[in-house]
């Protein structure tokens, strides 16, 4: 009998021990997972993939940013084709800050084809930097900037809601050309030498969060523009279906 | 051992069957722990579109023009050509099976005013690519009635603005559903 007793008395104390190491080895990886920040709670978690998927909304605008850069103004009659259609828009459901005004651009555009012709859009903010120095003609490469980057990359979405059918918006673009001080416009929290853009009313409430996306042009006088994309990854968002 | 030397008594099968019980409990609640810290209900659907968005722009097998001699690709300028299922499918088929996306190519806005008719950018199949087309169209609906992040289907949508290879411009309008 004895022998099993003491087999008895063994096994629990067995069993206790390898219970209280269990719980010591749990207690010690809770420690350092811990330390190591391994153990989050649920809106930590969220938070930081809502943050991952910042920095993919601002891959995305530098993307877009970098097409716009490599757009090719269209030819003479296509532009004023499309800068007619934009004044009758312009006209009727919309209105552009910063002093829009297609027609002064036709006359412009008319006037000095070696500011856009056969260039791309980064060409097209060289070359009105060289004429602004140049002639220091304000009001023209304001007019004219403003136009072209809308009737480049105006957009729109289909709303039934609305006469036409279609809402019409344009992500705001700035230039800053460093050196000069054209006082031209802002984006609301900065200002630039050269700006254009277009959030109607209807959905401004949507683009909470602007992402920025900033490229470089190298000017003529070994100086560098610095472009910003302002753009509101919410507002396309909500603006697109499945 | 029993008198015979052979095999267990009873008590000592008792004490074995406790000890047997004491580890699968130790075992189950080592996996549980180990199952907490890593399955937590985060929906990672937004970041896993918004990446995956981003991908045939980047690679060389995707949407983008690529230089045939150094191999450079130019991110942000589409090759409407390359806008094709047989494209997505092959970038994105080994995220096929949880999450699924449709690309198609539109003229802008200024474009499709003035030209109406070419609403869609020149392709094969007009500017539409999909990485599973059967499994859009069945889970489309589902997206579209529970609305965005609720029911049974999430939908993330996006579009964005890219160049063409000829010097145009083109609306990329992007969704990628995923499953709830």
């Amino acid at each position: 009998m004895a022998p099993r007793k003491m087999h008895k008395k063994g096994f629990a104390l067995e069993m206790i021990f390898s219970a209280l190491g269990y719980f010591l080895c749990v207690f010690v990886i809770v420690v350092l997972l811990n330390i190591s920040g391994c153990i989050l709670n649920k809106e930590a978690v969220s938070s930081s993939v809502s943050g991952r998927a910042d920095t993919a909304a601002s891959l995305r605008a530098e993307v877009q940013l970098a097409a716009y850069m490599r757009t090719q103004i269209p030819s003479s009659t296509e532009l004023f084709a499309k800068l007619d259609w934009l004044k009758g828009k312009h006209d009727k459901e919309f209105a552009f800050a910063n002093g829009f005004d297609p027609e002064a651009a036709v006359k412009f555009l008319d006037k000095h084809p070696e500011v856009y012709s056969g260039k791309d859009y980064a060409g097209f903010i060289r070359s009105i930097y060289a004429y602004y120095l140049e002639t220091g003609d304000k009001d023209g490469v304001k007019s004219t900037f403003n136009a072209v980057t809308a009737v480049l990359f105006f957009r729109s979405k289909g709303d039934k809601q609305i006469k036409d059918g279609h809402l019409y918006y344009l992500f705001p673009v700035g230039v800053d050309f460093g050196v000069l001080d054209l006082e031209l416009c802002d984006l609301g929290y900065k200002v630039y030498d050269l700006c254009a853009g277009y959030l109607p009313q209807q959905l401004a409430y949507q683009g909470r969060t602007a992402v920025k996306a900033e490229s470089w042009v190298p000017l003529a006088d070994n100086r560098m523009a610095r472009v910003e994309l302002l753009y509101y990854p919410e507002f396309e968002a909500w603006l697109q279906g499945p | 051992m029993n008198k015979s030397g052979s095999g267990m008594t009873g008590e000592e099968m008792v004490y074995w069957l406790v000890k047997v019980v004491f580890t699968v409990l130790v075992a189950v609640l080592t996996v549980s722990l180990i199952r907490a810290f890593i399955m937590t209900t985060v929906e990672v659907g937004p970041l896993e579109s918004a990446l995956l968005s981003n991908v045939p722009y980047f690679s060389e097998n995707g949407f983008s023009a690529v230089d045939p001699v150094t191999g450079r690709v130019y991110i942000g300028m589409v090759d409407p050509a390359l806008v094709s299922t047989a494209t997505a499918e092959d970038i994105f088929k080994a995220d096929k099976p949880v999450i699924i996306g449709r690309f198609v190519l539109n003229q802008t806005a200024v474009d499709y005013a003035l030209h109406p008719e070419t609403g869609k950018v020149g392709c094969s199949e007009p500017g539409v690519a999909s990485t599973d087309s059967e499994r859009y169209r069945l889970w489309q609906p589902i997206a579209m009635a529970a609305g965005r992040g609720e029911g049974g289907k999430a939908a993330y949508p996006e579009a964005r603005y890219v160049a063409t290879v000829d010097g145009k411009g083109a609306i990329m309008q992007t969704v990628f559903i995923s499953s709830n």
